[in-house]
């Protein structure tokens, strides 16, 4: 229930000029030389910290060299501390020490770390870190050649202001690669749109389906009503082409004494004899057209046919 | 955030709006399919429905009926009743009955498997027919 976390970080003070190490599986808390950022603090009117940073790069134009740089602020009473820093100048310096930035828990500015009663104190052999008006500067040495030594284990806490380099820099700036992102983002929704209405109108389907399965009474499977479509079908067929023969058979040309005799039919096939018929040719003739003659005899007037129907 | 690369967010997002366009495009597929069905569904229960109504062994009833309504008709016939058939044997039919009768089956929606006419006589027919359901 008490667990106890163990800590996994350890502090290191990120200078050009001070050596630094980090330990094997440890994560590191920098805490950034003044050498490698600039401070000022401000007297504002505004009191927003948005308006504020929007405010800043120009404020810092007239004292910073080229180059590109990120800012940081906050408001410590009636005045504004602000930060500018140079991503590349950090991670230069990180990799000059050989400390990954994926094993950099965050960056602190030393100005907001370091104990300022405590001040001048020693950094390097050539180096101290001192105050000038409220600011933490580097100086040499030689300002202070009893200066004690920095002890990173007696900052106990570290405050709130956190900075975090981006890990990975790309050729696209920030705006065009968000504006891209925004554009396939709106795709995707379109699309996403477009498949739920497409989804919505299949359901439907499915379900108008499943209705004219209940209304019409079909049997379970498309097959199983295919195949009774089918029998149906074929009994349909057949009993029209059985009723067109029999109306061939009504109208078939005979002579006064000719008649017919016997009609039979079964399984599509249909026998006929005719009486008393002088020409055979004629009536068989007549039933040809329609229907396949497979048999056919013709002996005393007497005409016996077999038709497939 | 900061420490996935945003070309691999930029990535990500080109791989599902891929995804979602494949995903779209067989969505349409699918209605277009069931679409389909629903109309071949729908031709198929009218055919199916018209075809049973037709072939329905309510017929038989209707068929016997009508037989029992003329008495030198129903006097004639001899019925077999079967459970899917109906068996009519006559002798000797008059012309005239022999007409009535097939004009009526001939006329409906009858499944005839068997139909024997044959002329014994100047005005009677010797009659066979099977009809089945």
């Amino acid at each position: 229930m008490f667990t106890k976390f163990k800590s996994h970080t350890c502090k290191i003070f990120l200078d050009p000029d001070v050596e630094a190490e980090l330990e094997e599986g440890l994560k590191a808390d920098v805490i950034l030389s003044p050498a490698l950022y600039w401070v000022r603090r401000f007297s504002l009117p505004v009191r927003s910290l948005k308006e504020v940073k929007k405010l800043l790069p120009s404020l810092f134009e007239e004292f910073l060299p080229e180059g590109d740089f990120d800012y940081y602020g906050y408001f410590d009473g009636d005045d504004f501390i602000a930060f500018a820093f140079e991503q590349r100048a950090i991670k230069k310096v990180l990799a000059e020490k050989k400390i990954p930035l994926s094993r950099v828990e965050g960056f602190y500015f030393a100005q907001n770390e370091i104990d300022k009663n405590l001040l001048p104190l020693r950094i390097s052999e050539r180096f101290i870190l001192s105050e000038a008006d409220g600011i933490v500067v580097r100086l040499p040495a030689s300002f202070a050649p009893t200066a004690k030594k920095l002890d990173l284990k007696s900052i106990e806490r570290l405050s709130s202001h956190q900075v975090h380099l981006e890990h990975f820099s790309t050729s696209i700036d920030k705006k065009s690669l968000m504006a891209l992102s925004f554009v396939l983002l709106g795709f995707l929704l379109l699309y996403g749109a477009e498949w739920f209405r497409l989804h919505q109108a299949r359901v439907e389907a499915e379900q108008k389906k499943s209705a004219i399965f209940t209304q019409y009474g079909l049997l379970p499977t498309m097959m199983q009503n295919r195949a009774l479509m089918k029998k149906y079908e074929k009994i349909d067929r057949t009993q029209k082409r059985f009723r067109t023969f029999f109306a061939s058979v009504l109208h078939v040309p005979l002579k006064k004494e000719e008649r017919l005799h016997l009609l039979s039919w079964k399984k599509g096939v249909a026998t006929l004899v005719f009486e008393n018929i002088k020409d055979a040719k004629r009536v068989t003739e007549y039933f040809k057209r329609d229907f396949t003659l497979r048999k056919s005899s013709f002996k005393e007037h007497r005409l016996v046919m077999e038709l497939q129907i | 955030m900061k420490r996935i690369h945003p070309l691999y967010l930029l990535l990500l997002l080109v791989v599902a709006l891929l995804y979602s366009i494949y995903a779209l495009s067989k969505e349409k597929e699918a209605l277009l399919e069931t679409q389909q069905e629903v109309e071949k569904s729908m031709e198929l229960a009218k055919k199916l429905a018209a075809l049973k109504k037709a072939y329905d062994p309510k017929q038989k009833k209707r068929l016997l009926r009508m037989i029992k309504t003329k008495r030198s008709l129903a006097k004639a016939l001899t019925i077999e009743e079967k459970s899917k058939r109906l068996v009519i044997h006559a002798k000797a039919l008059p012309i005239a009955d022999a007409n009535y009768l097939l004009s009526k089956v001939l006329n409906g929606t009858y499944n005839i498997t068997k139909l024997q006419l044959s002329r014994e006589k100047e005005n009677q027919v010797k009659l066979e027919l099977e009809i089945r359901w």
